[in-house]
């Protein structure tokens, strides 16, 4: 699981009224080197919540390369956006957990695939 | 991607062994893989899969990411429910073709979007179960499911012959959908009560507008 990924996603437990960001408690992390594609992650700077993508970084044990304010969606200093760029597509979760914010569901990351999945007695 | 090469490299990928009827599982046709994502490629008023982020709604084995990474997406996101197809799904991932990162999958059952909008995406491309075994409706639970993930817009696969229903639910759920192109879907003899060697169907592509929900 990359972070972009992360960061669309939420907890749809039951009742509860704050489902974002997904705590991201990490077992075994990995970065994988990606091509570069600038008009994607302009794109993305108006689709992410940059905030809880910085707080991901940290949780991975990432922190400190992206840039502290989020960047408009016509940046252009490439720096920038490889910085971007690295957080959102090149670190990955391979194994770990999602922690629903509220209610501390735990939601188990395998082989980099979180399972969603709610027990019938949840839903 | 010419068409002629999307579908060769699409044909390429692996199928289900042992796939489940109650899930109606099979690999998108490599040709209607390639007409779905070919038409929105060759489509200068709907452009709307190079750089975006997209989510495969019922991935199974990633028959329709392939497709559109092929087409220039940003990135895809899987979502499928059942194990079986997940593991076919990342072995189809494995190919050299696409960078691994440019495709994620979740586990979630697609249900669970119906009350709650718990993943985002630009564009949901979906190839659903049709619905005409024991298992009414639930084309068009994908349909909604999808609607209430995507900002831009829906692609759906569905049956021709139920076009009149889907088009009163769409018009019930206050749905901006159309049919956008027609094609000719050769089921494959995968399940046994398939009598014919290769059954044709005809297929609607459907397109949600999203934009102004």
């Amino acid at each position: 699981m990359k972070l972009l990924t992360h960061n669309m996603m939420q907890s749809h437990v039951k009742g509860i009224s704050r489902r974002f960001p997904l705590l991201i408690k990490p077992e075994t992390v990995r970065v994988v080197e990606q091509e570069f594609n600038p008009d994607f992650v302009r794109r993305m700077l108006g689709r992410i919540e940059y905030e809880a993508l910085q707080q991901a970084m940290t949780w991975l044990g990432h922190e400190g390369k992206l840039p502290k304010d989020c960047p408009s969606e016509d940046e252009n200093n490439e720096d920038i956006l490889k910085a971007i760029h690295h957080a959102l597509l090149e670190v990955e979760m391979v194994e770990g957990k999602l922690v629903c914010p509220e209610s501390g569901r735990e939601f188990p990351v395998k082989n980099g695939i979180p399972n969603m999945l709610l027990n019938e007695d949840e839903v | 991607m010419r068409p002629k090469e999307l579908e060769s490299r699409l044909s390429q990928l692996g199928d289900f062994r042992n796939p489940k009827l109650s899930l109606e599982q099979y690999m998108t046709r490599p040709h209607i893989a390639a007409q779905i994502l070919g038409w929105t490629y060759a489509s200068e008023e709907f452009d709307e899969i190079e750089d975006r982020l997209i989510i495969d709604l019922g991935a199974g084995g990633g028959a329709l990411t392939a497709a559109a990474i092929y087409t220039g997406a940003g990135k895809v996101i899987g979502v499928e429910l059942d194990d079986d197809a997940i593991a076919l799904n990342l072995q189809n991932r494995e190919n050299e073709d696409f960078e691994e990162c440019r495709w994620d999958v979740v586990k979630a059952d697609v249900r669970s979007f119906l009350e709650c909008s718990w993943l985002k995406a630009d564009v949901v491309i979906s190839n659903p179960p049709f619905g005409t075994k024991n298992n009414a409706g639930v084309d068009f639970e994908f349909v909604r499911a999808a609607h209430n993930i995507a900002s831009e817009a829906v692609y759906s696969l569905h049956k021709t012959s139920t076009r009149a229903g889907l088009e009163r639910k769409a018009a019930k759920a206050g749905f901006d959908g159309e049919v956008v192109a027609e094609m000719q879907f050769d089921l494959p003899k995968t399940y046994n009560f398939h009598k014919s060697k290769n059954k044709c169907v005809s297929v609607d592509l459907w397109r949600f507008d999203c934009a102004k929900k």
